[in-house]
């Protein structure tokens, strides 16, 4: 690998960083649990990582945004950082980040074939919800020592958001992949 | 950028950030199997004296657990009509026993103190090929893209709003800024390429 790409690939990686971080620090629309898992605007970014930039670089974004975290930044929704939200009730959802991006990357690859909004959509769907789920509720559950089942149903009244979010990004996706389609890492 | 760390200094200011890391990881193994609630008071009441150590104002910081209240809400009324309501009360009182103790070290500690140990922590790697250099570099760049980014998305926003955009149709605007934040980043890779890149950094 030259030493251009991996300039090229830091400055991507931080980016898409920041702006996980930067959906976060954004004003978030009403959510019924107040100060809940706030993950509201930061599972975009998830989603968006993954899908432009592919399964390795996206984990890899996430892992920067969560090492930034633990440094003491607040970035997570709400304004909280630091270590003491890797204790907290969703630290399920924080470590699936970067494997919620790597899928939502991988399936991107598999299907570089197809038209890039429905791939996005599968991608942001089973990455950005099945996968992240699947951290974030065995996460709950072990962590506030609740059944699965309770955990389950707590985090179902985030969905109507992330199916929204999953919507977003192939929109998103695919308006970039127009605009300029190198940006799309993902199939490149 | 404002970070949670307190700009004070305390005898934990003082205290090195790896020796910190280790001793809230050793905490943390420790707490996880303990469920009596006298044991776990007890180190609660010693973590708010933790707290008022840290000179004037410390034990304002206790505040960080305020946000989390639905949440420990939740969890015990979960428990509750689950028909044990006690140990609904310990696991609150474990996670923000564990949550105010986290919240110790990042208060007390620097951002770029505890990268340097992580890095340290991380250096046993370097027998694989993989070098912590760039880690510091993307760390660097991420916090510098931050105000960018919201700088271009509120900059569409209001572009958006001066020409009578829907609300609704807000989104779109991630497009642009993100394109626009692209081309920085992609700028930004080529003029890190011409300095000698990340192994011309020392």
């Amino acid at each position: 690998m030259s030493n251009r790409s991996i300039e090229r690939d830091i400055a991507q990686i931080a980016l898409y960083a920041a702006l996980v971080a930067a959906l976060g620090l954004l004003p978030k629309i009403s959510i019924p649990i107040a100060g809940g898992i706030p993950i509201t605007g930061q599972s975009l970014g998830v989603m968006l990582a993954g899908v432009m930039l592919g399964p390795v670089r996206g984990a890899l974004a996430l892992l920067l945004f969560l090492l930034v975290v633990a440094l003491g930044l607040p970035l997570l929704a709400g304004g909280r950082g630091g270590l003491a939200v890797f204790m907290s009730p969703s630290v399920g959802f924080l470590v699936g980040f970067p494997f919620a991006a790597m899928a939502c990357g991988w399936l991107m690859g598999l299907m570089k074939e197809k038209s890039v909004l429905p791939s996005a959509w599968i991608a942001a769907a089973l990455g950005g919800i099945v996968v992240l789920y699947a951290f974030g509720i065995p996460g709950l559950a072990w962590k506030a020592e609740m059944s699965l089942v309770d955990a389950a149903k707590v985090m179902a009244v985030y969905l109507p958001g992330d199916a929204l979010k999953v919507l977003l990004t192939g929109l998103i996706a695919q308006t970039v992949w127009r605009g300029m389609p190198q940006a799309l890492l993902s199939r490149n | 950028m404002i970070s949670l760390y307190r700009q004070k200094t305390s005898w934990l200011h003082r205290l090195s950030a790896g020796a910190k890391l280790l001793a809230l990881c050793m905490a943390s193994v420790a707490i996880f199997p303990l469920d009596t609630l006298s044991t776990l008071a007890i180190l609660g009441l010693l973590t708010i004296l933790l707290y008022a150590s840290l000179s004037d104002g410390g034990l304002r910081e206790l505040k960080v657990i305020v946000p989390l209240w639905p949440w420990f809400l939740i969890m015990w009324l979960f428990h509750y009509f689950g028909g044990d309501p006690l140990i609904g009360t310990v696991a609150v009182l474990k996670m923000a026993l564990m949550i105010l103790l986290a919240n110790l070290l990042t208060l007390s500690t620097r951002q770029s103190d505890l990268l340097a140990a992580i890095q340290y922590g991380l250096s046993p790697l370097s027998f694989l090929g993989l070098s912590t250099r760039p880690l510091a570099l993307a760390v660097s760049l991420m916090i510098r893209y931050i105000p960018v980014l919201l700088a271009l998305i509120q900059q569409h926003q209001q572009a958006w709003q001066a020409r009578g955009g829907r609300r609704a149709g807000r989104w779109r605007l991630i497009v642009p800024a993100l394109i626009a934040a692209l081309q920085i980043a992609e700028h930004a890779g080529e003029s890190l390429a011409a300095r000698g890149g990340v192994r011309g950094l020392s």
